[in-house]
């Protein structure tokens, strides 16, 4: 199998786990979030600073369990310290926002300085690593050679989103999150709490936003800047997705990954166009779809309006 | 200093050089009896065009009329007008692209350009018996000269070269090399030369070591990686020593004064000091005693001064004399490759480049 077939699987996986969880908690809190990045970023970092700090190898379940934890936790802070605060204050849609960008600021800039202090202490390189993991080695499938942490990202995509799936559709709670999401009001009424919901929504977001970040960390090295940098692709992913829906961000991301690894070299093999064109497809490819179909409450996404039966109609 | 960004592992080591620089200018200050001290005032640009512009005018702001920096080439490119219009001397040590080389601005650099390293390297990639290659370079300001250059070059030697840039700054190139790898099958070149940064490089070099025909050419590098952390991990170090990947680096390193100071940095930061660390130290020995020999802490003063001091000082990166474009006039350049020295991989000079003559060694 093709070198570009490999990384765009490897693309789809990390992307998605890093996109799903922008439009579940774009959905439910209605808050277009700017920290996302720093999520990611941490998640990618968690094993890292694991391995590195105690300078041994370690299973690739506790990575991904510390990685979960540390998403989920900064997220339910960020919640729990800046969106809560102003959602009481019913303030509007554009200020949590910008509020998220300041999130995204703040626990930026205090990981670069923890990171500055923790290199300096362990005398090693940190801002460009990757995680020391007990995942290393071949294997054949079907004919081919594959990476065993391959097999291991595509495992964890699956299980995860499976789960995520399960847990909207046949709990009690994932049901609630979905109801104060679509109706925040009613849902209300009918004995959700909705800060409840809320903190739950940041956790799963947070978490698996971060177990993205770990994925990503096992196919490059990563640097403080790692979410950042993707953050514009995931947005693209879940753009796609009405910034709504789960399974069309899903498909987002297998568009995205696409544009940025076979598109690309179609479009270099036989047309000649330059690699470097690479980052401007995958916003072509945005700038289109939102021209296409644009997000919920955006100009008029019709197809979308029928889901979001609660919201307040835009004229 | 590129503290943050694709410069930054060689930005933090540079640091280091700096700060030994300061110490040793004002030890010899002293020395002369001058009452004068010299202290740094050190800002991170972030290896980006934008950030270096910003920086450059707060220090001119303040007052600071001499700027050691920035280091990449589309840096300098992007402070020139602003330097020039308000007369502050910039001293770079290490961007060498050939467009760069304009005579009568504030722009000077304590290294030789990239014409001569281009020779260098395509002399280099001939004398390993190799006529074709993909020369696989940033679009940038650096990488897009260099890569001409050499083409040029390597075209009166003889071989042939395929031009691949990638856009810089991304966070991952895994398409790129794949696009890499499917070209160099397509035409069956013997080496990859790459003209890159530290982190994409890393990036790079981490992507290619899974393809299987990549790691059956032949390697070979410019400077702009040398430095990089990511070179002594086992897994790459390991792909540089099976594709026998070489590089240039314009240092030259049988100058006694260069052995002496690699060893004092050595002794300080545990590893050799990387690539620029001379040119570096000697650029702030140039300032400090051009502003010295100005007479006045002015701009343009400072510029005149300056010529004259480079043109009789011989330091760390040997003889310091500018060309009519204020870049340094004459440049050698050493091999460097990453080899397993005392039971770590370590960057290592093999050889060096003088004249048109390749010494192993």
């Amino acid at each position: 199998m093709p070198t570009e077939v490999f990384n765009t699987i490897w693309y789809i996986c990390v992307y998605s786990l890093m996109a799903v969880p922008l439009t579940l908690s774009n959905r439910v809190s209605k808050v277009l979030n700017f920290a996302h990045g720093v999520y990611i970023t941490l998640g990618a970092y968690a094993a890292i600073l694991i391995t590195a700090g105690s300078g041994m190898r370690i299973s690739p379940i506790v990575a991904i369990l510390a990685a979960f934890l540390v998403g989920a936790s900064t997220a339910v802070v960020t919640h729990i310290l800046v969106f809560s605060p102003l959602m009481k204050r019913k303030s509007n849609p554009v200020t949590l926002m910008i509020a998220s960008m300041g999130a995204w600021i703040f626990i930026k800039y205090a990981f670069y300085a923890l990171l500055d202090i923790l290199q300096k202490a362990w005398s090693t390189s940190l801002f460009y690593a990757t995680p020391n993991l007990d995942l290393q080695g071949q294997v054949e499938v079907m004919g081919f050679e594959v990476n065993v942490k391959f097999l291991f990202v595509v495992a964890l995509t699956f299980l995860s989103l499976s789960v995520l799936a399960l847990f909207l559709t046949k709990t009690k709670l994932g049901m609630a999150l979905r109801a104060v999401a679509d109706n925040p009001d009613l849902a209300q009424i009918s004995g959700i709490s909705n800060e409840r919901v809320m903190l739950i929504t940041w956790l799963i977001s947070g978490g698996l936003a971060a177990v993205g970040g770990f994925a990503w960390s096992l196919f490059t090295y990563v640097s403080p800047e790692a979410g950042d940098i993707v953050i514009l692709q995931v947005f693209a992913c879940s753009v796609i997705g009405g910034l709504t829906s789960l399974t069309m961000t899903l498909a987002g991301s297998v568009v995205i990954s696409s544009a940025e690894n076979l598109f690309i070299l179609l479009l270099y093999r036989y047309l000649g166009v330059e690699l470097s064109f690479r980052p401007f497809l995958s916003f072509l490819v945005l700038l289109m779809t939102i021209l296409i179909r644009p997000p919920a409450g955006a100009g008029g996404g019709l197809p979308y309006r029928l889901r979001l039966r609660g919201l307040p109609r835009k004229v | 200093m590129p503290l943050t960004g694709e410069l930054s592992d060689v930005g933090v080591q540079w640091r280091t050089v700096a700060d030994m620089a300061k110490e040793d200018l004002n030890a010899e200050i002293q020395k002369y009896g001058i009452k004068a001290k010299f202290t740094l005032v050190i800002q991170d640009d972030k290896t980006s065009s934008t950030e270096a512009l910003t920086v450059v005018q707060t220090l001119s702001q303040a007052g600071i009329k001499v700027v050691i920096g920035p280091a990449a080439s589309s840096q300098v490119k992007a402070v020139k007008s602003y330097v020039d219009d308000n007369k502050i001397v910039i001293i770079s040590a290490s961007s060498t692209s050939p467009t760069l080389a304009l005579p009568d601005d504030y722009i000077f650099r304590t290294v030789g350009s990239d014409a001569g390293q281009a020779k260098a390297l395509a002399d280099l990639v001939n004398s390993k018996d190799v006529k074709k290659v993909i020369v696989f370079h940033r679009d940038d300001e650096y990488g897009v000269a260099f890569a001409q250059f050499f083409s040029n070059e390597f075209s009166t030697l003889g071989g042939s070269a395929i031009d691949i840039k990638y856009a810089s700054g991304l966070e991952d190139y895994a398409s790129e090399v794949a696009a890499l790898s499917t070209k160099a099958q397509q035409e069956n070149v013997e080496a990859i030369v790459i003209i890159t940064f530290d982190k994409d490089g890393v990036n790079i070099l981490d992507h290619a070591k899974d393809d299987a025909f990549l790691s059956s050419r032949k390697w070979f590098s410019s400077e702009g990686i040398h430095g990089a952390l990511g070179l002594t991990t086992q897994t790459i170090a390991a792909f540089i020593n099976k594709t026998n990947l070489l590089g240039t680096r314009p240092v030259f390193k049988e100058n006694p004064l260069y052995k002496d100071f690699s060893s004092r940095y050595k002794t300080k930061a545990g590893i050799d000091p990387p690539v620029f660390s001379a040119n570096l130290y000697d650029a702030i020995f140039l300032a400090g005693w051009s502003i010295l020999r100005a007479g006045s802490y002015d701009g343009a003063a400072i510029r005149a001064s300056l010529t004259e001091v480079a043109k009789k000082y011989y330091g760390a990166s040997g003889l310091n004399m500018f060309d009519s474009a204020g870049d340094k006039m004459l440049q050698d350049y050493s091999i460097w490759t990453v080899k397993l020295l005392a039971g770590t991989y370590q960057y290592s000079d093999i050889g060096s480049y003088s004249g048109g003559t390749i010494t192993w060694g």
